[in-house]
């Protein structure tokens, strides 16, 4: 065995960590060899100084304030932990909380849709009672007036003539322009009469 | 406090009771500040580390699984949470700092008030203190776990998780570069 190695055997002899085989060997080595005697005595004044060095001390006040605080902070950690505790909410895993988010999710959607969709099957029911009422009121008040049921009737065909001739007016027969125009002319004077009595209820 | 006192006070503050663990934490605050200084070299970062230890000892006590002593736990928490201390602040230091203490170092020559054996020994222990902390991060942090901490080869494997062995080769590496750095006080002092 080389010095190095049993220099290094010294060193584990200072730290206590070497079995009795080793110590016989090593001190068997340490009576014949100068060197390694020198070494072991080095290294001997270098641990007992090292092991008297000064240690950093702080006064018993200072340890006083120093558990005080400790303990304060570790009772606030204590506190938080056991408060999360008391909730099961935040006990759940992350799993079952996404899987929660994606139902909601899927729920406000289809309310929408739901709720937008009979709002608007109302409001068409609503408009289409809205117009047959219209159309009753109507075929009621020209039941019982001829003049105005006639009007009602030409006005409807010149409506029919007159979208006819917007998109050609060569195709429009002669037959049916006399009509017209004769349509008019009535419809003026029916008119006409229709502002004087309106003029005279009013009074 | 017996190990079994300790074992029923790991399991009461495992529960969180904050006076079990305080009586703990009283127990080895100073040790641990110790060797924090030992690292750091600095009162106010050794203390602010040792408050850090021990709340992060009271948070993960529920991991701790009684397999070591408490004390080996509490020091490894304490030894991790130093080295990423001093790997953060060793990145900040500036060049100029450094170029700063290489100047010094060689501007110092040492001085003897011989023959007096008692100014030899204050010359030979602010140069081993200055040796000391000199040493390789990783040969300081084993060297002082065992010689200022008293603890065994193993118990020193356990906080640093290496080997026996690595431990072992640490220590006579950290010695062979004291007993260098120190060798002409050591010739002087042997005279003496």
């Amino acid at each position: 065995m080389s010095c190095e190695k049993y220099q290094k055997l010294i060193s584990d002899w200072l730290d206590g960590n070497i079995n009795q085989r080793e110590k016989e060997k090593l001190a068997k080595h340490l009576k014949t060899c100068k060197l390694c005697r020198t070494y072991h005595e080095e290294l001997k004044i270098i641990n007992n100084q090292a092991k008297n060095l000064p240690e950093p001390e702080y006064l018993p006040e200072y340890w006083a304030s120093f558990e005080e605080n400790l303990k304060r902070k570790l009772e606030q950690i204590a506190g938080t932990e056991q408060g999360g505790k008391k909730s099961i909410w935040f006990s759940l895993p992350v799993p079952t909380w996404a899987l929660a988010g994606i139902l909601l999710g899927v729920a406000i959607f289809f309310a929408i849709f739901f709720l937008k969709n009979g709002q608007n099957q109302d409001l068409q029911l609503a408009m289409m009672l809205s117009y047959e009422e219209s159309y009753l009121n109507l075929s009621q008040v020209m039941a019982e007036d001829e003049t105005l049921a006639k009007n009602f009737n030409d006005e409807l065909v010149n409506s029919i003539i007159q979208e006819i001739m917007v998109g050609d007016e060569e195709m429009v027969s002669p037959e049916i322009q006399n009509y017209q125009m004769q349509n008019i002319e009535e419809n003026e004077q029916n008119n006409l009469l229709t502002e004087n009595i309106s003029f005279l209820e009013g009074l | 406090m017996e190990m079994d006192d300790e074992s029923q006070l790991v399991l009461k503050a495992q529960e969180g009771n904050v006076e079990a663990f305080m009586i703990l934490a009283k127990k080895y605050e100073q040790p641990v500040f110790r060797l924090l200084y030992r690292l750091t070299k600095n009162r106010e970062d050794a203390a602010d580390l040792t408050q850090e230890t021990m709340l992060k000892a009271f948070r993960a006590i529920k991991e701790f699984k009684l397999k070591s002593s408490f004390n080996t736990w509490l020091h490894r928490i304490a030894v991790n949470l130093a080295l990423n201390f001093i790997k953060k602040h060793q990145n900040q230091k500036s060049q100029m700092e450094y170029l700063d203490n290489l100047k010094n170092e060689e501007q110092e020559v040492p001085v003897f008030s011989s023959p007096e054996e008692v100014s030899i020994s204050e010359e030979f222990r602010i140069n081993l203190e200055k040796a000391i902390e000199e040493l390789p991060l990783a040969y300081r942090t084993t060297f002082s776990l065992i010689v200022f901490q008293g603890m065994s080869h193993q118990e020193a494997a356990r906080i640093l998780g290496c080997s026996e062995n690595t431990v072992s080769w640490r220590m006579h590496e950290a010695r062979k570069m004291l007993k260098e750095r120190l060798k002409p006080f050591l010739n002087l002092k042997q005279e003496v």
